[in-house]
């Protein structure tokens, strides 16, 4: 069931407070996915006003076949993908230098955040993929939508999906390689009660055929 | 399990959505083949230093601007007539 269904009902007959409430629980992640689509654009901030107004005129013919967020989450991969067609094109014109994560540009971290320091980087890294392999990893793996419902928002077949999600992040790979999180090894992680596996592949607990990790000891 | 059908698994497989068995034909391949276990861990990385994205806290602005521009579109929309059809745009066709 749909959360949000009680103020979509009424944002779609013509309240403007539900829709205002809308606007309240939607504007953290919405704003995240604009930032993170674009690779933490100035500009967010108004892509996330025109998010929210085009939602606004469109909410009346939401029919509820996907859930709200999903619905909001398309509008929002549109207005990015218009907007970043528009920039693309201004800085052919500017002969201004694209977003170029791959140019190892780091900002100086000693008077940030280091919070700040890795959202950036990783702003950054998915900068330089795609934007078709882009929005994929962030629903998925920022956003932590499942699988089907991005299929919906991006109206691809799941294999599609699956293929271009595991290209994206091979890609990343290098990108992140002083940000990846690691943990420690899970011991087997077969499903004991139902037929499917957990979310975590059991090589972890002795990785790569039993050498150590060539991406480190695990620190903790 | 080959290395194909090891790359075509591992996706799935970090998703929680492989079977008990094939899952465990793939652990082996991943015991036995190097290259495969780095991609799985490629996956299972990339996958877990994406989520923890921090989060960035919005302008404490942006609610006041979204409204404001929400204010303006309710002003600007016409109203429906009484039969409840939306207005029509006054071409100039028909002003002719």
């Amino acid at each position: 069931v749909d959360p949000d269904r009680t103020f979509v009902t009424q944002a779609a007959a013509g309240s403007r407070e539900a829709f205002d409430e809308l606007v309240r629980r939607y504007r953290r992640p919405v704003y995240n996915l604009v930032r993170a689509l674009t690779g933490g654009d100035d500009d967010a901030e108004d892509l996330v006003q025109d998010v929210f107004v085009r939602a606004f005129r469109a909410v009346r013919g939401f029919r509820g076949d996907s859930a709200f967020k999903s619905w909001l989450y398309r509008i929002a991969i549109n207005v990015v993908h218009t907007h970043l067609q528009r920039r693309r094109t201004r800085d052919a014109f500017s002969g201004a230098r694209t977003v170029d994560a791959a140019s190892g540009d780091v900002p100086n971290g000693d008077d940030l955040e280091e919070a700040v320091v890795r959202r950036q980087a990783i702003e950054r890294a998915l900068a330089a993929l795609p934007e078709q392999l882009r929005v994929l990893v962030v629903l998925r793996d920022v956003h932590g939508l499942k699988y089907d419902e991005i299929a919906k928002i991006v109206k691809s077949p799941r294999g599609t999906v699956e293929s271009r999600l595991f290209r994206a992040r091979q890609q990343l790979r290098p990108m992140l390689e002083s940000l990846v999180v690691m943990r420690p090894p899970v011991a087997g992680s077969v499903a004991a009660e139902d037929d499917t596996a957990g979310s975590e592949l059991a090589c972890e607990a002795s990785p790569c055929g039993g050498k150590e990790d060539e991406y480190g000891k695990d620190d903790g | 399990v080959t290395c194909s059908d090891a790359v075509r698994l591992i996706g799935s497989a970090i998703e929680g959505g492989v079977s008990r068995r094939p899952l465990r034909a793939l652990t082996t391949h991943l015991e036995q083949c190097q290259s495969c276990c780095a991609e799985a861990m490629t996956q299972i990385l990339v996958k877990r230093t994406l989520a923890a994205t921090p989060d960035a806290r919005p302008p404490d602005t942006l609610v006041e601007k979204i409204a404001r521009r929400l204010d303006v579109e309710t002003a600007s929309a016409k109203p429906a007539d009484r039969r409840g059809r939306p207005p029509q745009k006054k071409t100039a066709a028909r002003l002719v």
